[in-house]
């Protein structure tokens, strides 16, 4: 059994190997003779075999009309060839980029499609190497194709599978096309008995400031710690049984934040990454300016989606480097 | 479990599925299709929720359960029979699991088997058509389930344009494709044999006449024999029992040996004419002859002169028949001789009474026969189909009392009276005459051409004896409409037979033409073998001598194939511009002459800018141009009014424009 798949794994990289020469990563492609395969479907196969079947019939029988049939259904296999073939060819698609996506959630890869009048039925898109439950969801001019990893860094997905057995189900049109699709994982968000660190204000430095000034402002709740004030304890939440829960916040403490992955020393890399990763989201949803350190690398959080996605590309790429 | 067929798959599928039964009905039990219907109807009722799926063990053992019922049902009829019906059985289950795409297939693929059955015993041009409607049926099957979002007009149109261009391929393979011998034998069902049969009791032959289905078809290498001459052979019977005719023991050894290839040799001298048959199928081996005929291949003589096919005819067969004038008798022996006049030694008294007195008149054998004969023409005898019911003494009932019958009663009687005198007799059946279509050159013989007469042996060979010619020469000479006294019993049955209106003009065209299609179509296209097709392709290829025969098939082959690319390619067809771009690229060429290029991805509206610093003055006439333009191409819900006003201004502004003069 070993050596059976040992070999389907050789058969299996010597064809990745003939793809990547075949068919390199493209942005946006047009299907073509040169870039797709068609080969019988398992139907089409039997077909074949019924028409062998036939044609013993009439051969034995010295049957002319079953042998006209066998004759007609083999240049009507000849036909569908070039039909399936045409439904395919020029169909372009062209890659859109990918957005980045937490590990354990379902990245979307969309195509833009462009099809002539009528062409293009029953195509089916999805990754060769399929790795999310979900189906591909298909529109008249684009594709959205879903696929999941689990690991943060960048994931390629690799190649997409477009095929049709348009339109008598006997041909496979087919094609594996990379579109160089790179997703960008965040870390999947921890709920984790964090610890913040709230710089005392007098460290605080230019840019690790609270955007909000002069307000109080409800920043987040965290678990309640021995020794803090009562008054910050959120007693609504306590009413709703859900434990000692104490108010932050930024005004009143008059500091910054500061996420630094030393503070989680009792957890493995990657749990840190994550619980770090949703006190990244949770500390942008509350607009709440902060520092990011991961052991040499210090990065002060900028303002909107675009620091928010830096901070979580570091998070996504932390260690990758080395 | 989630339904993945179609309100219009299913359609297609019960339909072909009924279709498909009725067209195979004839050969198939009852009590099958009716389990198919059951099936169909389960599967429909499973489609709209109103029963569940069977189960796996369920189904598994109802097809086991149902399979050897259906054997244990026709066994009898015979290996093929067993396999048809179990084809079509599987078929039938198919329904109860149509869950995938591949149960669909498979369905279709049966289906196509099915139809190549329905073609081993059906080959007229309509049956044929039948059949190819049934595979237009199941292609719409698959097409149904594979572009289930198209509408139905889109469908039948696309599967019209495949199969259309599927043809003349289909037809060059067809002519030029050589055909391989029957690779094993192969069973075929009991079916009930049509015409004549290996005994005759009164009554077969009258049973025969009310039918206008077609027996076979001769065509003459010379002129056609004559009208009087037209007795085809077919079957000898040499023993009765008193009230049937049917083949010794000997005669049917002899049956049974043709199957082998056995036969009898004969020295036939003065070959004058052949012919060539088209034989319906009959699925029996008998060939009818003319005397006297050989067969060179795929044929046998009997020792009584009869031909034989080696296999059963069981689909149009043509062969091809040299005629001879005479042949050279083998003398009967003493054995042959007293089977020959043997008879039941009771009954029929009062004829056997009648000829030992005539021969104590001091008339001589041969002068009593004569006798016979005279009797039929001179008394009051009748011919009709429907002659009234004998006696236990048949012969004495109807020399003596009814006096009324058609050919078998005559050449009974007649035979008897040899055989009683001592003169070796025996009946012959076969067909006598047929309707000769001098504008197609062939000669037409149908079922109620059948006939009975007798031979005798005088002079040491075999001679011809029609009683019935003595009665009703009519029936010799013109057939047997003429013979009848009452017309209205030619075809009793058949209202809507051709054949029975046949003295109506038109009618008459319509029955001709139909069946000169109907024998090219057997000549051509059921009997199409590699000795016509060898003699097609020569006389094709005898104009370009240059060219050798197995390129020119080639070059046909390549030709149909670029044929079916061409159309679905359409490489002429040229994308359309629309007429507002073509007007704007005119106006583009125009500008770019005066040095203003348009960039690739400029807008209309930059491009206007563009010329505007180019020529450096205010260039309205474009502007207004620019602004139509991106009416035309993107404002919603233009009508076709406002549209077609928008482009003739656009004409007129282009026109402006290239001559300059603003």
């Amino acid at each position: 059994m070993l050596s059976k798949s040992y070999f389907k794994n050789l058969i299996e990289a010597r064809f990745d190997v003939w793809l990547k020469r075949r068919l390199p990563a493209v942005k946006t492609i047009t299907l073509n003779r040169a870039n797709t395969f068609i080969l019988p479907s398992k139907a089409g196969f039997l077909y074949i075999l019924t028409v062998l079947m036939l044609f013993l019939l009439g051969t034995n029988y010295q049957n002319n009309l079953i042998l006209f049939v066998v004759f007609f259904l083999c240049s009507f296999m000849l036909t569908c060839l070039l039909l399936s073939y045409q439904n395919l060819a020029k169909l372009t698609l062209t890659a859109n980029p990918v957005k980045a996506q937490f590990a354990g959630q379902d990245c979307c890869c969309s195509l833009r499609i462009s099809k002539q009048n009528g062409r293009a039925q029953q195509v089916y898109y999805e990754f060769k190497k399929s790795s999310s439950p979900l189906q591909s969801i298909l529109s008249d001019e684009s594709v959205s194709i879903y696929a999941l990893s689990k690991k943060r860094g960048w994931f390629e997905p690799g190649r997409v599978t477009v095929s049709s057995r348009f339109p008598f189900g006997l041909f496979t049109v087919w094609t594996y096309i990379d579109f160089g699709f790179k997703c960008l994982i965040y870390p999947q968000p921890l709920e984790k008995k964090g610890v913040v660190h709230t710089l005392p204000g007098k460290q605080t430095n230019s840019g690790l400031r609270s955007t909000d000034s002069g307000f109080e402002e409800f920043a987040m709740l965290k678990t309640y710690l021995p020794g803090e004030s009562l008054k910050s304890v959120a007693w609504k939440q306590v009413a709703q049984g859900r434990g000692m829960l104490s108010k932050q916040f930024e005004q009143s403490q008059g500091g910054d934040v500061i996420l630094d992955i030393d503070d989680y020393a009792f957890l493995d890399l990657e749990t840190k990454l994550s619980a770090l990763c949703y006190h990244v989201i949770e500390l942008y949803k509350n607009n709440v300016i902060f520092v990011l350190k991961l052991n040499d690398k210090i990065i002060t959080a900028e303002h909107g989606p675009a620091g928010r996605a830096s901070c979580l590309q570091m998070l996504a790429l932390y260690g990758a480097g080395r | 479990m989630k339904e993945f067929l179609t309100r219009q798959s299913l359609v297609l599928i019960n339909l072909s599925y009924i279709a498909i039964g009725a067209s195979l009905f004839n050969n198939i039990n009852p009590i099958l299709l009716i389990f198919g219907l059951l099936c169909a109807a389960w599967r429909i009722a499973l489609f709209y929720g109103r029963v569940p799926l069977l189960p796996k063990l369920l189904l598994n053992s109802a097809a086991l359960l149902s399979t050897s019922f259906i054997i244990v049902l026709v066994y009898k009829l015979g290996v093929f029979s067993v396999m048809q019906h179990l084809i079509l059985l599987g078929f039938s289950l198919k329904f109860l699991e149509l869950k995938s795409e591949r149960d669909v297939h498979y369905f279709v693929n049966t289906g196509f088997i099915l139809v190549a059955l329905f073609y081993i015993f059906n080959s007229s041009i309509v049956t044929s058509l039948l059949g190819s409607l049934l595979i237009l049926l199941l292609l719409s099957v698959l097409l149904s389930i594979h572009a289930p979002h198209s509408l139905i007009s889109q469908q039948s149109k696309l599967l019209l344009k495949s199969v259309v261009i599927s043809l003349p391929l289909a037809v060059v393979l067809f002519i030029v494709i050589p055909r391989l011998p029957s690779l094993w034998k192969v069973p075929l069902q009991k079916q009930a044999t049509t015409g004549l049969s290996d005994s005759v009791s009164p009554g077969e032959i009258a049973q025969l006449s009310r039918s206008s289905e077609l027996a076979f078809r001769a065509s003459f290498s010379d002129s056609p024999v004559e009208e009087s001459e037209r007795y085809w052979r077919v079957m000898i019977l040499d023993s009765f029992d008193g009230k049937t005719w049917s083949q010794s023991l000997r005669k049917k050894e002899e049956e049974k040996n043709v199957l082998r290839g056995d036969g009898s040799l004969y020295d036939l001298r003065g070959k004058f004419n052949s012919y060539n048959l088209i034989l319906e199928p009959h699925y029996k081996t008998w060939i009818p002859a003319l005397d006297y005929s050989l067969v060179s291949s795929s044929a046998v003589n009997l020792s009584d002169y009869s031909l034989r096919s080696r296999q059963p005819v069981f689909k149009r067969k043509d062969f091809t028949a040299d005629l001879y004038q005479s042949i050279k008798s083998i003398p009967i022996n003493a054995e042959r001789r007293l089977q020959l006049t043997a008879l039941p030694k009771q009954g029929n008294e009062k004829t056997r009474l009648w000829l030992a007195e005539q021969l104590n008149l001091g008339l001589s054998r041969e002068q009593v026969l004569k006798q016979v004969l005279r009797g039929f023409s001179e008394q009051n005898y009748r011919y009709t189909l429907q002659p009234p019911v004998l006696g236990t003494d048949q012969i004495d009932d109807f020399l003596f009392t009814t006096q009324a019958g058609f050919c078998v009663h005559y050449a009974s009687a007649y035979i008897y009276a040899a055989r009683s005198l001592g003169i070796p007799a025996r009946m012959v059946t076969g067909y006598l005459g047929g309707e000769w279509q001098a504008d197609l050159n062939f000669l037409t013989v149908r079922q109620y051409d059948a006939h009975a007469w007798a031979e005798i042996w005088l002079d040491g060979r075999w001679q011809r004896v029609d009683p019935t010619a003595y009665v009703a020469p009519e029936r010799v000479e013109r057939g047997l409409e003429d013979a009848l006294s009452d017309s209205s019993e030619f075809l009793a049955e058949q209202f809507f037979s051709l054949q029975k209106w046949r003295h109506i003009g038109l009618l008459n065209d319509l029955r001709l033409g139909l069946a000169r299609l109907d024998y090219l179509w057997a000549v051509w296209v059921i009997n199409y073998d590699n000795k016509k097709q060898l003699q097609l392709l020569t006389s094709w290829f005898a104009r370009y001598a240059w060219l050798n025969m197995l390129y020119g098939i080639l070059i046909m082959m390549l030709c149909a194939f670029l044929f079916v690319v061409l159309i679905t390619f359409k490489p002429w067809q040229k994308k359309k511009t629309a007429a507002e771009d073509r007007l704007y690229l005119q106006l583009q060429v125009y500008y770019a002459k005066l040095g203003i290029i348009r960039a690739k991805g400029q807008t209309v509206s930059d491009y206007a800018e563009k010329i505007r610093r180019g020529i450096n003055r205010p260039t309205p006439l474009f502007d207004d141009f620019a602004v139509n333009y991106n009416r035309l191409k993107y404002q919603a819900g233009l009508s076709t009014e406002q549209r077609n006003k928008l482009l003739k201004q656009q004409q007129l502004i282009c026109k402006q424009i290239r001559s300059g003069k603003h």
